[in-house]
């Protein structure tokens, strides 16, 4: 297994620079913050078969996606192991199906990927559960979600506007887009769905432009 | 014979009655621990509205260290939820919003295993809690059906919580 992927990372380094000399792009110039909150309101209650999908626990790998689709490259495909948090990445193969670093699905393992990878993403610190005041994130940026339960951080969402919760109408902030519960343009700390607002922390990440 | 046999019948029961007693503290400790999660943000008896006086906040403060203390033992896990509760006090003390309480329903055990100075259980129950504007309107009441795996160890204060997951069974997940 690890001969194989050895040997498909080798390839992309070989290959990039022919299709960089052909004049094929293959990176965004920038992280296209717009262009990867559009991916999440288009996908927000749906799944995306083009990627891998994780019932029961899709956060992760939908913030991975939208990321993605706003031009955020992934980091050293192919190289293992899987839980090193360096690298972020998914692949598909005929032989394997998808294969991708717990960065890519798991929400403690991108989290910890975004503040180890350069440029990457810096942390806008954290706030209460219960708070739905306006922060430092801006469109494209990440929220991360302790609830207390004991398993640390195991959610996360991406910011896709500013405006009113349509659930909620009384809350108007940064609003998220979400998978495991589909949210759409949900109030940042999801206090209003949250029955354990009481004891959860979020922590916030702001995604460097300067990823592709 | 019939002396030993009223000899044994005293004995399994007195040690019956001391295990039924430590299921009975152990369940009470786990209830308690859980309510006083979802209960320990409210705003003082003498809220009325507006933002919290000084005096309203560092009562509540005072209040979740004092009662976490009495279920948790010293600790991570004690340190998490009493992080996580001044922390929403600080928020809800501009008076934007008022948590208007919270509680466990219908709270099952599962098991409750003991092992000399240490308990495992495992229980299910019903969490909400009541979401307000400044007014103490009810603007959201969230609830979820979750499944608590905790260890308590016997001290001289009692059953005390060490260790505690929470997974969710059913309903509203954020």
């Amino acid at each position: 297994m690890n001969d194989r992927r050895r040997l498909f990372s080798w390839l992309i380094g070989l290959l990039t620079p022919l299709v960089v000399w052909a004049g094929l792009p293959i990176t965004a110039a920038a992280y296209d913050s717009g262009a990867a909150a559009r991916y999440a309101d288009n996908w927000w209650n749906g799944i995306n078969w083009s990627w891998p999908y994780f019932s029961n626990n899709d956060c992760t790998n939908f913030i991975s996606q939208s990321l993605n689709a706003g031009g955020y490259s992934m980091v050293n495909v192919g190289s293992t192991p899987l839980t090193d948090d360096n690298n972020w990445w998914a692949t598909w193969s005929a032989q394997w199906g998808w294969t991708n670093t717990n960065s890519w699905s798991v929400a403690y393992n991108h989290y910890d990927f975004e503040l180890k990878h350069y440029p990457g993403g810096w942390s806008n610190g954290t706030r209460a559960g219960t708070d739905v005041g306006a922060t430092v994130n801006t469109i494209g940026d990440l929220y991360f979600y302790d609830f207390g339960d004991g398993y640390g951080i195991n959610h996360a969402s991406i910011e896709v506007a500013y405006g009113q919760d349509p659930n909620h109408t009384e809350l108007t902030g940064d609003l998220v887009d979400a998978h495991t519960s589909s949210r759409y343009h949900a109030i940042w700390s999801l206090r209003p769905y949250n029955a354990w607002a009481s004891t959860t922390t979020v922590y916030l990440i702001h995604i460097d432009p300067a990823n592709h | 014979m019939q002396s030993r046999s009223w000899a044994s019948l005293v004995i399994v029961s007195a040690a019956t009655a001391t295990a039924s007693s430590d299921t009975v503290q152990i369940q009470s400790a786990v209830r308690g621990a859980l309510t006083a999660q979802l209960t320990l943000e409210m705003p003082p008896s003498n809220y009325h509205g507006g933002a919290w006086t000084d005096a309203q906040r560092a009562q509540v403060d005072a209040n979740i260290d004092q009662v976490l203390n009495r279920f948790y033992e010293p600790g991570a896990v004690r340190d998490r939820y009493a992080a996580a509760l001044h922390r929403n006090v600080a928020y809800d003390a501009n008076g934007s919003y008022r948590y208007l309480g919270g509680g466990i329903d219908d709270l099952r055990f599962d098991i409750v295993a003991i092992n000399g100075d240490t308990a495992n259980v495992v229980a299910v129950g019903t969490a909400w809690n009541r979401q307000g504007d400044s007014a103490g309107n009810v603007t959201a009441a969230p609830q979820t059906v979750n499944r608590f795996t905790m260890m308590l160890h016997r001290s001289t204060a009692g059953w005390r919580i060490v260790s505690e997951l929470r997974d969710y069974v059913s309903g509203d997940r954020p």
